[in-house]
């Protein structure tokens, strides 16, 4: 081998050694990337599991609140179609039957068409309450004026079926209580109504017990017992929750939208409290929740703790919302032809003056022609709606002062808000209530 | 400095020096592994400095011009060997304003502890300025890329250069 041969082979095994290295270095590193990759790889196969069990997850709770909804839908059809059989088919009948039989389907088609409204109301609530959008009026009240209206609005009801209603209350409060006072009444209107519902014979009671006073604060125990059907454990449970009556069988039975507990025990919450219920089979129930409240005291609650307008009949009350207001003159702007028929008689059975607008435009127009004491405003109407013609009107400095009584089956918050920042001068919601009506006309016409 | 521009060196000078030049400056140079550089190692790039200088010391060409025409040799290389660098560009400013915020942040996903340089890009009328700033301060290599995207793209590219106060490198391109 000559030296020049012997160069070439030193930097053969040079190079290969070098590229020997560089492999081995390569694959030390490669293999530290490979275990790498592998331990990342189980990291990311823990996370997709964990992540596709979470998206399951989400999936059957979406899946569950969509069937409740589509469940909640199709009850609440059902709710609303029993009283609208009622109405159309006693409609039907009573149009064919003799005069003198007319008056029991009349009766029963008005009974039809409060369970239609009450539903229509609780489903109203029930939507404002899952949307969060339910907020507490708080003002002072009379205690004594609360039950005193819910004795008013029981007593035929319970009368009817025979039972006793009685109402038990602390004497001598003697104190205004702020807080909600139309919540509260419908709590307890909900929790009577509730136990009426289910109880046959005997009793349903409303016990309101003084916990304790203090110099600016009251607390109250509410509850409502009866002697019904009662729950079993099970039922209990069941009790507050969404549109679930104990028993879906019993919505069919006794009727409702089974929401009035629901929305109830959302009521108090918001007031700080919680609806808890105790029940015995075949024994009775008893609802009862415990509210505080901040006091003021007054001088002005009336003495008489017996509602003496409790046992009027609603033509009596009726007669008496209509007194000394006789020959009002009141322009009634109506564009549908039924509504406007239902409140022109109510209006004049009561022996006002009644004129008739279409629309806005026509309101504007009759309104240059004639005297009115009191304007009753449908919000929405063709051609000029309600809100346009009460600005054109208060833009007339001569009717700056004239009531203008807003009439809409739009009966947000919201709504009402418009009606006042337009300028109206108050707020009836439709289905109109003959009896409020006719006061809400005094109350702005008679000052 | 990553393993690939190491070993795209080595194929450079062995194609355009010979093998032995390869053998001989990697004895002048020595270097610490004696050579044995892999593409997927990551190692000191004053390594490849004293590769360069044995190399311009051996050639009789100079440092920079060594320097530059392996940037547009690296460039020619990277783009075959990572066809995702070029995909849905058509013209070398879009690539070079893009090496930032696209292709150094792919590269820092293959390599992460891959210590990047910088470039600002900016447009001053039909000017892209660039303003490269690197610990290693290569502006030679920067420039070479910059000829070789040009090429890449088949356009004829004018670069100036200049050095600013804080020791970063201005290029102004037109074309």
């Amino acid at each position: 081998m000559t030296a020049a041969d012997d160069n070439l082979d030193i930097k053969w095994r040079k190079r290969l050694y070098r590229e020997r290295l560089a492999r081995q270095t390569a694959e030390k590193l490669l293999e530290e990337k490979s275990r790498e990759l592998y331990l990342l790889n189980l990291d990311l196969e823990k996370q997709v599991k964990l992540r596709t069990h979470e998206l399951k997850a989400a999936l059957v709770k979406a899946e569950v609140a969509v069937k409740v909804k589509a469940e909640f839908l199709a009850n609440m059809s059902h709710e609303i179609r029993t009283p609208m059989n009622a109405i159309i088919g006693l409609s039907l009948l009573g149009m064919n039957a003799p005069i003198d039989k007319q008056h029991h389907y009349l009766r029963n088609i008005s009974g039809a068409s409060e369970s239609l409204l009450a539903i229509l109301n609780d489903i109203l609530d029930f939507s404002k309450i899952e949307s969060g959008n339910v907020k507490l009026e708080l003002d002072y009240f009379n205690l004594d004026e609360v039950i005193e209206n819910i004795a008013m609005l029981f007593t035929e009801e319970v009368r009817r079926k025979a039972l006793t209603f009685t109402i038990i209350q602390p004497s001598n409060l003697n104190v205004l209580l702020k807080g909600d006072a139309l919540r509260l009444k419908q709590i307890l209107i909900n929790l009577i109504n509730n136990s009426a519902k289910f109880t046959h014979k005997g009793f349903v009671n409303l016990e309101i017990s003084l916990i304790s006073q203090h110099e600016k604060e009251i607390q109250l125990q509410f509850a409502v017992k009866d002697s019904g059907i009662g729950m079993n454990e099970e039922q209990q449970k069941m009790l507050f929750q969404s549109f679930s009556q104990a028993d879906t069988s019993i919505t069919r039975r006794f009727g409702g939208s089974g929401l009035g507990l629901v929305i109830s025990q959302k009521f108090v919450e918001l007031m700080g409290g919680k609806i808890t219920c105790k029940s015995t089979p075949d024994l009775g129930s008893e609802f009862f929740f415990t509210l505080s409240f901040e006091i003021a005291t007054s001088g002005k609650i009336s003495e008489t703790s017996i509602p003496s307008s409790a046992k009027k009949t609603l033509l009596q009350r009726l007669a008496e919302a209509a007194e000394s207001l006789e020959n009002v003159r009141v322009l009634l702007v109506e564009d549908t032809p039924l509504n406007q028929q239902v409140a022109s008689e109510f209006l004049r059975n009561a022996k006002l003056h009644v004129t008739v607008a279409d629309n806005g435009k026509e309101a504007l127009a009759v309104l240059e022609q004639n005297v009115f004491d009191v304007i009753l405003m449908d919000v929405q109407m063709p051609v000029m709606d309600g809100f346009e013609a009460t600005k054109i009107i208060r833009e007339n400095s001569q009717f700056a002062h004239l009531p203008i009584i807003a009439m809409s089956a739009g009966v947000t918050l919201d709504e009402q808000e418009k009606c006042h920042h337009v300028g109206m001068s108050d707020f009836i919601a439709k289905p109109i209530n003959p009896v409020q009506m006719l006061e809400k006309i005094k109350q702005h016409v008679i000052k | 400095m990553l393993g690939r521009i190491f070993t795209e060196f080595f194929t450079l000078v062995e194609a355009e020096f010979g093998d032995d030049m390869l053998d001989d400056i990697i004895e002048d140079a020595e270097l610490p592994n004696e050579g044995a550089y892999t593409a997927v190692g990551n190692y000191d790039y004053l390594e490849l400095i004293r590769l360069v200088t044995a190399l311009s010391e051996r050639s009789h060409i100079g440092i920079p011009d060594l320097v530059k025409t392996f940037g547009t040799f690296i460039f020619e290389r990277l783009v075959l060997i990572y066809p995702k660098l070029t995909e849905n560009i058509s013209d070398s400013f879009s690539f070079l304003s893009g090496i930032d915020n696209v292709v150094h942040v792919e590269v820092k996903k293959l390599y992460p502890n891959a210590s990047l340089p910088k470039f600002y890009t900016s447009m001053q009328d039909e000017t892209l300025v660039m303003v490269y700033q690197s610990d290693r301060n290569l502006p030679d290599f920067a420039e070479g890329l910059i000829i070789g995207a040009g090429q890449y793209f088949s356009e004829n590219l004018m670069i100036t250069r200049q050095l600013l106060d804080d020791g970063s490198t201005e290029f102004r391109i037109t074309r």
